[in-house]
């Protein structure tokens, strides 16, 4: 792998449910690709196929969703179609991932101690005596006190953000090369969600580890992601450095989502700028633009050709027919 | 009955209540307490918004259900429009409750599964004795003011998207023209952009039948655009409050202040990661709160004196008023913000 490859690349990754007639698309051909020690942000509502595009790259997809077609390349090394014996190895040692829930992704009977050296134990990384000491390393370096003395604790002897703690030491234990972490912060309260997200971006930063964060809040990803991405109905709508995304978004989705959030520019009690509607159902897509049926600036054309992601900047990228327009406009305009 | 009438247009005012609840160990034979609410004061006028914030077992949740008489008090007292429900009997009760409704968070699993929304909207009119033509009149109404089309009239929740839900479970708060809404995170478990649907309607909603709200959320930013007053919780007691712009842009409570940091107002707020104040450790546990101010276990300014004595919420400016021996100044977060690195747990 030369410098310039990424540590992740993923090219147009279709997901779907059901088969023959009753195959429903949940990812339609999302592609990116992520560097080390990158963090990267997928933003998008409830049924964007967020989650879904995260658990394709480590292939821990439901039963009866699968990956239809594309490429997720790990260091230049294609997962998609490989043996499972080398997706066991990658799973765990290569690419770790922190599940949604703190609250239900421990085994609730089992010492924590054993559960963050269990990957140790799965990839033969450690000897018996050896593991429950890098586990009591681990939970001391993810913020645990008296770590030593906890191994044995069961998951409900420590608070919500704690487990979190517990769950991202597990990940670590392998010093993965990327971490997946889906919705880390959800359901924890406010100032345990700042913990969190520094201990992120510390551990990345100590580390040269890459990571993917999923959320559904794009202002909580602007303070820790270099890159952001924003996933509406299965799709890629605009991905860019969080700089340009958070201050000049161009998608109208984007720019809906940014706008929807009260902030300090908005008068209390003002009419937000809410989207009619509700995300449209996978089901029923049609051959244009998903956002079109919602969008202020939809045109006729929106509706019958959906339109491809197009570069608008150094590292930035848009579907949309109209900001493309307008971009072409003004191109030739100071051209001339 | 026990009527006191106040100077301004007061809908409610709570008056140092106190709910505590026994928790026996059956293996260790000890009695525990959790202080889930201690010393609460607050008003709310006619057309006004409360917003309480705060983190989970900060107590919110139990106030609101005190102040619907869900809960009974341990001590205080709670005056609706100068009536005292504490100490009401049931007829007092089913007398007031039509003037005082709740929305729930989640609006699936507050709305019965098998109703069709129609029933969902009509039963607390049915409860308080409306006739049959009142009560479609009336249905048909609130579907209106909520902004729900009457093809929905005839359908399950489950066929509902989850904005449509919420507004069914606002029309039916609505239904009995209930003066106070009590709503417990109304908008937490929506997507972005239904969240921003549903707001509107409630500041919609507020204006048109002059409602005044109980609002209870952990996002300050949702609170501060609802709400002319907030207050913050912490453990139990309430830390500081005051008008939203006042508390939002200068805090007085150290725990303020790291609430208004760790969720940022703005995208420029957010883009200054330097700005964040992380706090250490958790909230500690209800059951042992500490000595003092009870926040001193994680605040960054605590001194000794604050494991000796309580602070009282002080009033400081008009209508701000906070429970801390030691102040933030006014300019304490735009100081952070330009750089001055701050004490950090």
């Amino acid at each position: 792998m030369d410098a310039g490859t990424p540590l992740l690349e993923v090219q147009d990754l279709h997901v779907v449910v059901g088969r023959g007639a009753d195959t429903t698309e949940l990812v339609r051909g999302v592609g990116f690709a992520v560097r080390s020690g990158e963090m990267v942000g997928i933003v998008g509502e409830s049924g964007c196929g967020k989650t879904m595009t995260a658990m394709s790259l480590v292939q821990l997809l439901p039963t009866g969703i699968r990956v239809s077609s594309g490429h997720v390349r790990f260091q230049g090394e294609e997962l998609l179609g490989a043996a499972p014996s080398r997706l066991r190895h990658v799973r765990g040692a290569e690419i770790a991932v922190v599940f949604q829930d703190p609250m239900t992704a421990l085994n609730p009977l089992q010492g924590v101690g054993r559960q963050v050296a269990e990957p140790l134990a799965l990839h033969r990384l450690a000897r018996r005596g050896e593991r429950l000491k890098r586990a009591a390393a681990l939970l001391g370096h993810v913020g645990i006190a008296r770590s030593e003395q906890r191994l044995k604790d069961r998951p409900f002897e420590f608070s919500g953000g704690m487990r979190q703690r517990v769950l991202i030491a597990e990940a670590l234990s392998c010093n993965p090369k990327l971490l997946i972490a889906d919705e880390p912060t959800t359901g924890l309260d406010v100032t345990i969600q700042v913990q969190i997200l520094a201990l992120l971006d510390q551990l990345r930063k100590e580390r040269g580890m890459a990571i993917v964060v999923i959320s559904h809040d794009l202002t909580l990803m602007a303070r820790i992601c270099d890159r952001i991405v924003v996933m509406y109905a299965g799709q890629i709508v605009e991905t860019g450095p969080t700089a340009e995304v958070m201050s000049s978004p161009q998608h109208p989705y984007t720019v809906a989502l940014a706008a929807s959030v009260p902030s300090l520019t908005t008068q209390p009690g003002q009419l937000l700028p809410a989207l009619a509607g509700a995300p449209p159902v996978m089901t029923g897509l049609g051959p244009g633009c998903s956002f079109a049926p919602r969008c202020p600036l939809a045109e006729e054309r929106c509706g019958r050709v959906g339109p491809t992601l197009t570069p608008v900047g150094p590292d930035s990228l848009v579907a949309c027919w109209v900001v493309e327009e307008r971009r072409l406009a003004s191109g030739s305009a100071s051209r001339r | 009955m026990m009527t006191v009438k106040a100077a301004r247009d007061e809908l409610l005012r709570v008056e140092r209540i106190r709910k505590h609840f026994g928790k026996r160990s059956r293996i260790r034979k000890v009695s525990r307490v959790v202080h889930a609410v201690d010393d609460v004061s607050f008003e709310i006028g006619r057309g006004e918004a409360l917003g309480l914030v705060g983190e989970s077992g900060s107590g919110k949740s139990t106030i609101a259900r005190c102040v619907l008489r869900l809960e009974r008090v341990d001590d205080g007292l709670i005056y609706l429009d100068g009536v005292e429900l504490t100490r009401l009997g049931s007829r007092g009760l089913r007398e007031i409750r039509p003037r005082m409704q709740a929305v729930f968070q989640d609006p699936a699993s507050s709305l019965n599964p098998r109703w069709p929304i129609h029933q969902v909207i009509e039963e607390p009119l049915r409860v308080h004795g409306w006739g049959a033509a009142e009560r479609r009149d009336r249905v048909l109404e609130v579907l209106e003011e909520v902004g729900l089309s009457h093809r929905y009239l005839n359908v399950l929740p489950h066929q509902l998207s989850g904005g449509q839900q919420q507004r069914a479970g606002i029309a039916r708060a609505l239904v009995l023209r209930p003066e106070l809404i009590v709503a417990d995170e109304p908008v937490s478990a929506l997507d972005v952009s239904i969240q921003a649907q549903v707001l509107n309607l409630l500041v919609a909603l507020k204006k048109e039948l002059r409602l005044s709200y109980l609002f209870i959320s952990h996002d300050l930013r949702v609170t501060r655009h609802l709400c002319e007053n907030v207050a913050v919780c912490y453990l139990g007691n309430i830390v500081e409050v005051g008008a939203g712009d006042a508390l939002f842009t200068n805090p007085l409570h150290p725990y303020t202040a790291s609430l208004v940091s760790a969720m940022p107002l703005s995208v420029e707020d957010a883009r200054q990661r330097g700005q964040t104040i992380v706090l250490a450790g958790d909230p500690p546990s209800p059951l042992e709160p500490p000595s003092g101010c009870r926040f001193r276990t994680r605040c960054f300014r605590a001194q000794t004196q604050c494991a000796e004595g309580t602070p009282k919420l002080e009033p400081a400016g008009a209508a701000h008023r906070a429970a801390c021996f030691f102040p933030l100044d006014p300019d304490f977060l735009r100081d952070r913000a330009a750089g001055s690195p701050g004490s950090t747990g």
